[in-house]
């Protein structure tokens, strides 16, 4: 069951009116019950996987606790991780060996998140949760078990523990980020995908301004998908009473790559840090070892992202942003000394996030590219100059019409000012909320009407393909 | 607990100002053509004024008028023909009309009796893609005008094998959203219930002419299909409806241009119907039409050839049934007005067309007099199928006179009066009596002639400075004053008549 699917409208007042009905004590019970049956609706086999990890994960943390000395609390987290870890191999990797496997849907996910659990009770930052019914949930919570936001034990536990009465405000605010998370992945991100598909498919056709639309397109695209995703699940869990982490924070806006790792995807990049660059060594242990501790880190995220050399390469590749980046701040900082540049200055501030956006941009090439070749092939098409595509009406023959293409812009400038004003910590939905009930209402419906008349779902409906003469 | 109360009546009063939106939203985004077909059906059901009912293909669709059959014998009746409509949707269609009115007679067209699949998104092995789409696409006409019930659920599941695509027809939203973006003024009218419906109670015309007509082997009375086919068995099907439903049932093959393979299937039918005891009419052994003027295209029959099987399934009717003639009844002025506004559109379009051969054939109603000249050395005298539609106007074959002779030709066909006059070559007629007043034809020399009302002489109809290299000239006028209504001009390019 997808987030954009009927079954999940259905689904899911379905599992909160129920929540809201059944004694809080037993709350968390129907909450794992409604996740593993939306877990299950993709494959029921996929529950087993998710089963073993929650299993592992509980039994070794329950080990540690029990566990008289350090040696054997390390012996259970080296096992679990090993296990674990080699578990998200297999299935990630398989394929590539010839074996017809698919990696399971969210395991990367919940393993990651499961993990994480497992290695906060072995530091002693939360204690063990006795609970596996509780624990599991935490695990398979249907919100964020297909793509996160990877969650901390630290953060959900207490979480399922605490009374939830219905909160009316709660609601509201979960549905407007849920509505806005469909608006980025079905007004936006659709859209763009269309576009990115047929230039990416066919980049030897398409030199210049085009593959410089498709390659910020598909920048948007991703961040739209993605954090789109994100908001729904963070939506759905707000209506229920939970807060979960931020996990994208006006991320283009970034003026730096390690900044902009810092407002991306947040829940894993906070992971990597906490669990992987931290206990490589961080920067405590001089300054190459951080450099190398940071295209490790890097690395991995690159294969945590994808199966082939091109995530890894696209890892490399921020991870080498920062490197260069850090190795070149002195030249930067004479540069800005000679040239008297004012570092505050709006036009300076503008050079460096522009700048960093399109060295996130390229990065993504190789993101999104099915090879290599594709993707350096496209990159060099990228600054051949072709600005009349740009009214010629090529743009419109890249897979959308006129009005298609005019919505997506529409729709890429809305995220743009909701961007800015988060930037500026200026909350859209509490300026929405603050109005009278006769225009938040006409708000609300007219949204979600518009979301679900002009978002893309369903097969599609072309007018010219009907041939009625035919019979 | 006066809050919680106060916040649920609101969540309540949201949740049905948002359903109204999003019901209006979806009338609004639906695609029209079903809705426009068949809304008259559930009106005229709602008030019994259903007698018969047509079911069938396009032929069906194309083939029988409602509004002329009861113009003509006063039988009310509905074409649920649909577009594509294999036999097995043809029975879901009566099914569910049924639902909705009781007919005293359902006649069925049985094109397409020898398709032998079930599923419309499946088809036969190895269907084309676009098939398919065209296929499901047209179920849609049928489909999206009934409300969502137990039968039509029925009906999807039968028809359709996809669950995705069923999903389709249940909600057919899920498709239609998408119009967004070429909504107009009509989708928008949806909503106040101020959209056109179709006037000819769910009938459509066609105005082509196909003057062309392939002659194909003949196949032997006894020649039937090798097997019998999910099409025989929904036939039979809807025979075995209308029995139980003490409903009288009369099946048809309308009149196309049919292949070998068509007619072993119309054997079939006529052994079917046999063997249930049941009327059937191969009208294209009947010589209903005139296969070179009465043919939109080789499977659907235009305008004239619709008249013409309406006509004769009307005889049928009033010889074979006891149905009664409404036209004088109370409570059918509704009819009386749609008839008069077929009369009114057909008057129109015979006033003017584009394509020659269309506008000669709409000329043989005897509601416009018209004048058609052909110029010396006009392409129309090779044109064997222009030559049968001029013959078919006179009733006689004084045109072959001009062909033989390489001269020009002229016919007066004055339908206030009766009278048709022709002149050939350099024949002229002299002060005929035509609604016009006295009409007078002279031809003064090659490509010059002279046409004037013999009050008026110095007003030549056949002469114009714009036109003068027209070939071909035709002259429309109304049959009680006279009044020219209009004068169309038709240049020859080699190939085909274009108006000038």
């Amino acid at each position: 069951m997808q987030f954009v699917s009927f079954e999940f409208l259905i689904f899911f007042p379905i599992v909160c009116l129920l929540y809201y009905l059944i004694p809080q004590k037993f709350r968390y019970i129907w909450l794992l019950i409604a996740s593993y049956v939306f877990y299950m609706s993709i494959n029921p086999g996929y529950a087993l996987l998710l089963a073993f990890s929650t299993l592992t994960t509980y039994g070794c943390a329950l080990g540690m606790s029990l566990a008289s000395g350090n040696g054997g609390k390390k012996a259970y987290l080296i096992a679990c991780l090993v296990v674990n870890i080699g578990l998200l191999c297999f299935f990630k990797y398989a394929s590539l060996l010839s074996f017809n496997i698919v990696l399971p849907v969210g395991m990367s996910f919940y393993i990651f998140q499961a993990l994480g659990y497992l290695i906060d009770v072995y530091k002693g930052k939360i204690d063990t949760e006795k609970n596996i019914a509780r624990y599991a949930l935490f695990v398979s919570f249907f919100p964020q078990i297909m793509s996160g936001p990877i969650e901390r034990a630290g953060n959900m536990l207490p979480q399922f523990k605490e009374s939830k009465n219905f909160d009316y405000e709660n609601m509201r605010s979960g549905l407007l980020q849920m509505m806005w998370g469909y608006f980025m992945k079905m007004i936006v991100a659709d859209r763009m995908a269309i576009i990115v598909a047929t230039v990416f498919d066919s980049y030897d056709k398409y030199y210049g301004t085009a593959s410089l639309v498709a390659s910020i397109l598909y920048t948007f695209e991703i961040y739209c998908d993605f954090a789109g995703y994100s908001n729904i699940a963070i939506g759905a869990a707000k209506v229920m009473g939970y807060d979960l982490m931020k996990n994208f924070d006006s991320p283009y806006f970034a003026r730096s790559i390690s900044e902009f790792w810092r407002r991306w995807h947040i829940s894993l990049s906070s992971w990597f840090k906490d669990y992987l660059y931290i206990p490589l060594g961080g920067n405590r242990k001089g300054i190459v070892r951080k450099y190398v501790n940071i295209l490790i880190v890097f690395i991995v995220s690159g294969m945590w992202h994808g199966q082939t050399l091109a995530f890894v390469f696209w890892g490399l590749l921020h991870g080498l942003y920062q490197v260069v980046g850090a190795l070149l701040k002195p030249v930067r900082d004479k540069l800005v000394e000679i040239l008297r540049i004012d570092r505050e200055s709006f036009s300076h501030k503008l050079f460096k996030m522009l700048f960093t956006f399109m060295l996130v941009n390229i990065a993504w090439i190789f993101f999104r590219a099915d090879s290599f070749k594709q993707a350096f092939g496209i990159v060099s098409h990228l600054f051949v100059m072709k600005p009349w595509v740009l009214t010629d009406g090529t743009l419109y023959t890249l897979g959308l019409d006129r009005p298609n293409f005019l919505l997506m812009v529409f729709g890429a400038i809305l995220l743009i000012i909701v961007d800015i004003a988060n930037y500026k910590n200026i909350v859209i939905s509490d300026k929405i909320k603050a109005q009278q009930l006769w225009l938040r209402w006409i708000i609300y419906i007219v949204a979600a009407l518009f979301i679900i008349v002009c978002g893309v779902w369903g097969p599609g409906y072309d007018s010219t393909s009907f041939i009625y003469s035919q019979f | 607990m006066k809050k919680k109360l106060l916040l649920l009546l609101k969540t309540a009063v949201f949740i049905a100002i948002f359903g109204v939106c999003l019901a209006g939203t979806m009338l609004i985004v639906e695609r029209k053509e079903s809705y426009i077909k068949n809304q008259s059906f559930f009106d005229q059901a709602e008030k019994d004024n259903i007698d018969v009912l047509f079911l069938g293909s396009s032929h069906v669709i194309n083939g029988v008028n409602p509004v002329t059959l009861f113009k003509d014998y006063g039988y009310t009746s509905y074409n649920l023909g649909g577009h594509g409509s294999v036999l097995q949707a043809t029975y879901w269609e009566l099914i569910q009309a049924l639902d909705y009115c009781t007919p005293e007679y359902v006649v069925v067209d049985t094109y397409m009796l020898e398709k032998n699949y079930q599923y419309l998104d499946v088809m036969e092995e190895n269907a084309a893609e676009d098939d398919i789409n065209t296929s499901v696409e047209q179920l849609h006409l049928n489909m999206d005008a009934f409300p969502l019930s137990r039968l039509k659920m029925a009906a999807i599941n039968d028809l359709i094998q996809d669950q995705d695509i069923k999903n389709q027809f249940l909600f057919d939203f899920i498709v239609y959203h998408d119009r967004w973006e070429e909504l107009n003024k009509d989708d928008f009218q949806r909503i106040t219930g101020d959209t056109e419906l179709n006037e000819l109670m769910g009938a459509e015309v066609r105005y082509n002419v196909q003057t062309r007509f392939d002659e194909y082997t003949q196949a032997g009375d006894d020649e039937v299909l090798a097997e019998h086919t999910v099409g025989c068995e929904y036939l039979m099907k809807i025979i075995d409806e209308c029995q139980r439903d003490g409903i009288g049932i009369l099946l048809v093959t309308l009149p196309f241009n049919e292949t070998y393979d068509d007619q072993l299937a119309s054997n079939t039918a006529a052994q079917l119907a046999a063997q249930y005891g049941v009327p059937y009419i191969n009208m294209n052994d009947a010589n209903v039409i005139d296969e070179y003027a009465d043919l939109n295209d080789p499977g659907h029959l235009n305008v004239t050839g619709q008249e013409k099987s309406t006509a004769y399934i009307g005889d049928w009717l009033r010889t074979n049934t006891d149905l009664t003639d409404h036209r004088d009844q109370e409570g059918y002025e509704e009819w009386s007005e749609l008839v008069n506004a077929y009369n009114k559109d057909l008057y129109e379009a015979e006033q003017s067309q584009t394509d020659l051969a269309t506008m000669l054939n709409l000329l043989n109603h005897d509601n416009i007099s018209s004048v058609v000249y052909v110029n010396q050395g006009s392409d129309a005298f090779k044109d064997e199928g222009i030559l049968h539609l001029i013959e078919n106007l006179s009733g006689t074959t004084k045109v072959e006179e001009a062909v033989a002779e390489g001269g020009s030709y002229i016919l007066i066909k004055d339908n206030g009066t009766g009278d048709i006059y022709e002149a050939a070559n350099m024949e002229s007629l002299e002060s005929v009596n035509t609604s016009m007043g006295a009409v007078t034809y002279v031809p003064v020399e090659e490509k010059f002639r002279l046409l004037y009302k013999d009050e008026d002489p110095d007003t030549n109809y056949l002469y114009s400075e714009e036109h003068l290299d027209a070939d071909i000239q035709i002259i429309t006028y109304n049959n009680e004053t006279g009044e020219i209504l209009s004068q169309v001009y038709f240049v020859s390019d080699g190939e085909t008549y274009v108006v000038e």
